[in-house]
């Protein structure tokens, strides 16, 4: 974790939209990963812990629940292209929200320990921020 | 052998920008024209970190990186590939799955008109040897990336070395990278562990042993016993990581070497690497009748995006100034 996590969430990272919350999501690692690498997202809203079972994610202008992104290893996140969690809760355009968001990479070159388990990448990210409208 | 009877050429690996490309101040362009401002004209390139759309590239991007290139006198001549062995959760690519990663990015070399693709230091050696034909036919070259803390005695090194004798395929050699001639630990390194609130005494133990070219294995159970913290961990961790190495080593596998990474993490004002001594690393370069590129990797960002903006332009072209001192390129100024 480092500085430029706070890249990851922007200013300009909130969209209220009829379903819900969306929150675009920068990488922090230096080049495309595949999407089975976006392996662990631990986010919060206003105190409320999101399942992430309950998220579903646009990657490449395609929208994917998040537990089908383990089954996606032919496409990549670009490092320039942010990825859009869909959340479902309640908002309009205006309304501040604070994001807490634990993104764990899992870099699939670089296997760490005896077990040999891939290297997760961490980002914390803790803004208050306000949704702009759809 | 003087300094002007060698072949040897200047690049640049994009990946040198990685601070400014990520913070979105420099595009792949600006790269470009940075590389050829500084007469580092053989470029290096990470597909999966600039190429939009990776793996699949489009003609529109591909049309753009040669129209660049001739606009800014800049060639491309290596492309950089990753094994991503652990790509699925529940199991491994299968050495089929492995050998097709790699011809995949051999084709996409091919795309961007490098003829050298960097095999990251994974590659097993017999995902080497099988993809070695295609890699032929293709006209590319695999070059194993030797990294730090491999070097030429290490046994994977030598299983990589087997194959590459026993075959003799032109399609296969190495890349060494700089980073296994780290003479003195990168302060940069262990100033950034000293904001983040590790006790002077251990890091000054840690640098200190890493000078004398120590027992650096030994000084995780020191710090240990010195009640430190995580950063101290880190920095002894970090210490094993750097190697020191006679740069001589290189000639007897001369042949084999096709591209040079020549990593650095600090530059100073007098043009001078803090750590690796490439005034006594080119000399082995000419001796041998190295005739590849010398590739600027710079990574020394991270150490210090804490306390101020990176600038890894004026890093990479002090790096070049060097270069061309020691290569003994006669500057504008001298003539």
């Amino acid at each position: 974790m480092g500085p430029l996590d706070d890249q990851v969430v922007r200013a300009d990272s909130l969209t209220a939209t009829p379903d819900g919350l969306d929150i675009a999501v920068y990488s922090h690692w230096y080049r495309a990963l595949p999407l089975p690498s976006l392996a662990r997202v631990d986010l919060t809203v206003d105190g409320e812990r999101i399942e992430p079972s309950s998220l579903s994610v646009t990657v490449n202008g395609q929208r994917h629940p998040f537990a089908a992104l383990a089954e996606k290893g032919d496409e990549y996140w670009f490092t320039t292209d942010p990825v859009l969690l869909h959340v479902p809760v309640e908002t309009a355009p205006g309304r501040e929200h604070r994001v807490r968001l634990l993104l764990g990479l899992s870099i699939p070159y670089i296997l760490t320990g005896p077990d040999r388990v891939p290297l997760v990448a961490p980002s914390l990210t803790d803004k208050t921020l306000t949704a702009a409208g759809a | 052998m003087s300094a002007s009877a060698h072949q040897i050429k200047r690049g640049v690996s994009l990946y040198s920008f990685q601070e400014e490309y990520f913070l979105r101040t420099m595009s792949v362009e600006d790269c470009l024209r940075v590389a050829g401002e500084i007469g580092a004209t053989g470029i290096e390139i990470i597909p999966e970190q600039m190429v939009p759309g990776f793996p699949a590239l489009t003609d529109e991007f591909v049309e753009q990186w040669f129209s660049w290139m001739e606009r800014y006198g800049t060639a491309p001549v290596a492309t950089d590939l990753f094994l991503d062995t652990k790509l699925h959760r529940d199991r491994w690519l299968s050495r089929e799955e492995q050998v097709a990663s790699v011809c995949r990015d051999v084709d996409i070399a091919v795309r961007l008109g490098a003829r050298i693709v960097r095999a990251i230091i994974n590659t097993p050696p017999e995902v080497m040897e099988e993809a070695a034909p295609y890699a032929e036919e293709q006209g590319v070259r695999l070059l194993l990336e030797v990294h730090a803390p491999f070097h030429y005695e290490h046994p994977w090194i030598l299983e990589h070395l087997e194959v590459m004798h026993r075959t003799g395929s032109p399609a296969l050699g190495l890349m060494p990278d700089m980073g296994t001639y780290v003479e003195r630990f990168p302060r940069v390194v262990s100033e950034r562990a000293l904001r983040d609130g590790a006790k002077p005494e251990l890091v000054d133990l840690i640098v200190k042993t890493y000078d004398d070219h120590g027992d650096t294995h030994a000084l995780m159970d020191v710090v240990n016993y010195r009640g430190g913290g995580p950063g101290d961990f880190g920095l002894a961790r970090q210490a094993t990581h750097y190697i020191w190495s006679e740069p001589k080593a290189m000639l007897e596998h001369m042949p084999l070497i096709g591209h040079i990474q020549a990593k650095f993490y600090e530059m100073t004002e007098d043009e001078v690497e803090y750590s690796i001594p490439y005034e006594r690393i080119v000399p082995v370069l000419v001796e041998g009748g190295f005739d590849g590129h010398l590739s600027s990797e710079y990574e020394g960002n991270r150490h210090i995006q804490d306390v101020h903006p990176v600038d890894s332009v004026e890093q990479v072209r002090r790096q070049h100034a060097m270069f061309a001192r020691l290569l003994g390129e006669t500057t504008g100024e001298d003539a």
